[in-house]
């Protein structure tokens, strides 16, 4: 797959832009791997950066139906899967 | 008697289903993880249970370990007649989650399990289409349409569980973690949530406009122009009201209660009797009274905030600015909701994730000005702050000086969280810390009736707790300063000589020893202080003055000085049994209470002195 290099975060999504989930950094605890993917952040599925808020806000993310806004730490943690393998998933 | 269960995901409307169900006035919020107890009330013969919020049956912050726990005793009790599972129609997906969970446990524990799919009015106001039906043949569970908020299909959800069968000893036991692992593994959680993906995709709302119309007011409240703006400008509104709207509220019952403490003073022709009456009973707890309407619209202003489901917003703007102090973006609701009062405010703090910001959160609620400082504010400022304004009559100067005592808690707050932050950070490294993650609710119009009932339950619950207190506070204060002497003789009552003995300790803060005796009294809680200040110059005053409290303080010789250094000792001090007792609960250590008790008494003992100092010289 990706090289480490190529492999993008949350973070790197521009706003309005979509990406699939690939994978979760190690330094994310057990714990709140779980619960993120309980919210909807599992590998496979589609999120959207909907807003980067002033003040240096946490971000702002749809996924499945549901917003939620997430500190850069965790955003991230979570790897998605880089322009080129999308486009061989697709 | 048996129990329902009221289970769903954080902000699913489980409490306002709680309360329709019982007819209780629990408080409701547009907000995550509002109930952080299990609350419980009876209602046609069984015991209704409102749980914590929960995104799955795995815990993560405390209210969640509170709900779990309660659901794992509760769901192999055989006196639980039924599980309703409160689903968010608008946020279908996610509730499902945990709705297969529950299924599949209460399959295992032979317990029934009703679906009952809330806001159900938002999908039929926008005519989007849903498939209830289908849902329920596919997951073999009841499904039923529901409104908390329009009482829509909560006859049917009734007589659904009222007309189960009682249920007999379950087999199964599930007290110990392993049957409820199952949902541990990363394998696990995928299949699940991806059933719920289909699951939402096949029978869930067939339209996105409710997720767009809240994407357009995000693009408002959350920009960068007028985001901060906005937030200001809400705050600035919040204590605006309590201010202004409160006046004609307070004029009324001050004006009431002095035409009925003179009529029933003369009702009582005993002498000693009718002073009590008129000293004790209509000076000391009439004045505090007076202060309930400011009380009143707090709550509602700060009801309406929290239903509306700005406070996410907020959280999330404010995220970056709190953490300078080692802060999280939920502290701010708690923060907030501590201008109310501090003792539902701390317990709120279970729902951040953070340990050590959830600590240094409950260790700087106690500063944000609560309600019950208010009447000491309102009677010093408006007694002793000249109602004039400055800046071409913008800025009253009488509003000026009460957000500055606002002001000056939430900064003492921040300054104290900061330097525990560094200073402490060995010890409270320990405690761990979690990263932020926040759902944003969809915006709604606020629900009027709850909050206007919230607010008066609360009101009069406040006044009747603080009633009781204030009341024999008073009474005891009467006594010691109306003997030997009895009215007008105040600086030779037993109380006076008390009084001029413990005198130098607040002399330099600019105060006599009658301020000093009701400071003393208020460290019980503070709302004391106006009561006690009252029925003391209710003993000295000539008959039929009928001035105001802080007029009497006025030709008392209390200084613009005293008064302000005063105002500042309350908006710092740790006045308040009630908050150490929560502190000591919720922190699970006695150390804590005690040392937030010392640091705050001496903290607004120094700030109390320096501002007396200051503005007598500039005074003089
Ligand atoms: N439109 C609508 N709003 C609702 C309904 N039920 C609850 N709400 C709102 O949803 C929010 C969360 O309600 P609450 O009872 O505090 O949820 P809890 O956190 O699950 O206890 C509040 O703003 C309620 O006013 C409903 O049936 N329709």
């Amino acid at each position: 797959m990706s090289s480490s290099k190529k492999t993008r975060s949350l973070l790197d999504l521009k706003v309005n832009e979509e990406g699939q989930i690939y994978s979760f950094s190690a330094h994310l605890s057990h714990d709140y791997t779980i619960r993120l993917r309980e919210l909807g952040f599992r590998e496979g599925e589609f999120v959207k950066c909907l807003k980067t808020p002033p003040l240096g806000a946490p971000r702002i993310f749809e996924i499945c139906g549901s917003v939620y806004s997430m500190e850069t730490e965790i955003a991230q943690g979570i790897k998605l899967l880089s322009s080129e393998s999308e486009k061989t998933a697709k | 008697m048996e129990n329902v269960l009221i289970l769903g995901n954080p902000n699913s409307g489980k409490t306002l289903l709680f309360n329709r169900l019982t007819g209780l006035k629990q408080k409701v919020a547009n907000f995550p993880g509002v109930t952080v107890e299990i609350l419980s009330a009876e209602a046609d013969g069984l015991i209704v249970k409102d749980f914590p919020g929960t995104y799955s049956l795995k815990a993560l912050t405390i209210d969640e370990k509170v709900a779990i726990d309660g659901f794992k005793e509760a769901i192999v009790d055989p006196k639980t007649r039924a599980i309703i599972c409160v689903l968010d129609a608008t946020r279908l997906e996610r509730s499902l989650y945990l709705l297969l969970q529950l299924i599949e446990v209460s399959q295992r524990c032979h317990c029934p399990l009703i679906a009952a799919v809330n806001v159900i009015d938002e999908i039929i106001t926008k005519e989007i289409k849903m498939d209830l039906e289908g849902l329920s043949k596919e997951i073999g569970c009841p499904v039923l349409g529901i409104s908390a908020k329009k009482r829509k299909g909560l006859k049917e959800l009734k007589n659904l569980y009222l007309s189960l069968p009682k249920r007999k000893q379950s087999q199964t036991n599930l007290s110990n973690d392993i049957e409820l692992s199952t949902f541990n593994t990363k394998e696990e959680i995928i299949k699940l949530k991806s059933s719920a993906h289909e699951l939402s995709k096949k029978f869930g709302p067939q339209n996105d406009i409710l997720l767009k119309s809240q994407h357009r007011l995000d693009d408002f409240f959350l920009s960068s122009w007028a985001g901060p703006l906005v937030f200001a400008a809400l705050m600035l509104f919040l204590f605006q009201s309590i201010f202004t709207w409160a006046s004609p509220l307070m004029e009324g019952i001050k004006g009431f209660l002095d035409i009925s403490g003179q009529w029933a003073a003369t009702q009582v022709s005993h002498e000693i009797l009718s002073d009590f009456i008129k000293d004790a009973l209509f000076a000391g707890l009439g004045s505090f009274l007076v202060f309930a309407p400011q009380i009143f619209i707090l709550f509602i202003v700060i009801g309406l905030l929290e239903d509306s489901g700005y406070l996410a917003r907020a959280a999330v703007i404010l995220h970056k600015p709190l953490s300078l102090f080692g802060l999280s973006g939920r502290s701010f609701v708690t923060m907030l909701s501590g201008h109310a009062c501090a003792i539902p405010a701390i317990m709120s703090a279970r729902t951040i994730e953070s340990p050590r910001k959830r600590l240094l959160t409950i260790i700087a609620t106690p500063f944000m000005s609560c309600s019950a400082r208010l009447p000491v504010y309102a009677m010093l400022v408006g007694g002793f702050v000249p109602a004039t304004s400055i800046l071409g009559g913008i800025v009253g100067l009488q509003g000026l000086a009460f957000f500055m005592l606002f002001a000056i808690g939430i900064t003492m707050g921040l300054i104290v969280s900061a330097l525990l932050d560094k200073t402490l950070s060995k010890k409270t490294a320990q405690l761990g810390d979690a990263p932020f993650v926040i759902e944003l609710p969809p915006y709604r119009m606020p629900n009027w009736r709850p909050i206007v009932m919230h607010a008066l339950n609360r009101s009069f619950g406040f006044i009747k707790n603080a009633g009781f207190m204030i009341f024999s506070v008073t009474v005891v204060v009467w006594f010691l300063g109306y003997f030997p002497d009895h009215a007008g003789h105040l600086d030779t009552s037993w109380l006076g000589m008390l009084g001029k003995w413990i005198e130098p300790i607040f002399r330099p803060m600019g105060m006599d020893w009658k301020i000093g005796v009701a400071v003393l009294t208020s460290f019980l809680a503070r709302e004391v202080f106006v009561g006690t200040l009252g029925t003391l110059y209710g003993i000295e005053s000539v008959k039929g003055d009928t001035s105001s409290l802080a007029n009497r303080l006025q030709s008392s010789g209390v200084t613009l000085a005293s008064a302000l250094a005063l105002a500042v000792f309350y908006s710092l001090a740790m006045q308040c049994v009630s908050t150490l007792a929560v502190m000591k609960k919720e922190t699970g250590s006695s150390r804590i209470p005690v040392f937030v008790f010392i640091g705050m008494t001496v903290v607004a003992y120094a700030a109390a002195a320096f501002v007396f100092i200051l503005v007598k010289s500039l005074t003089q």
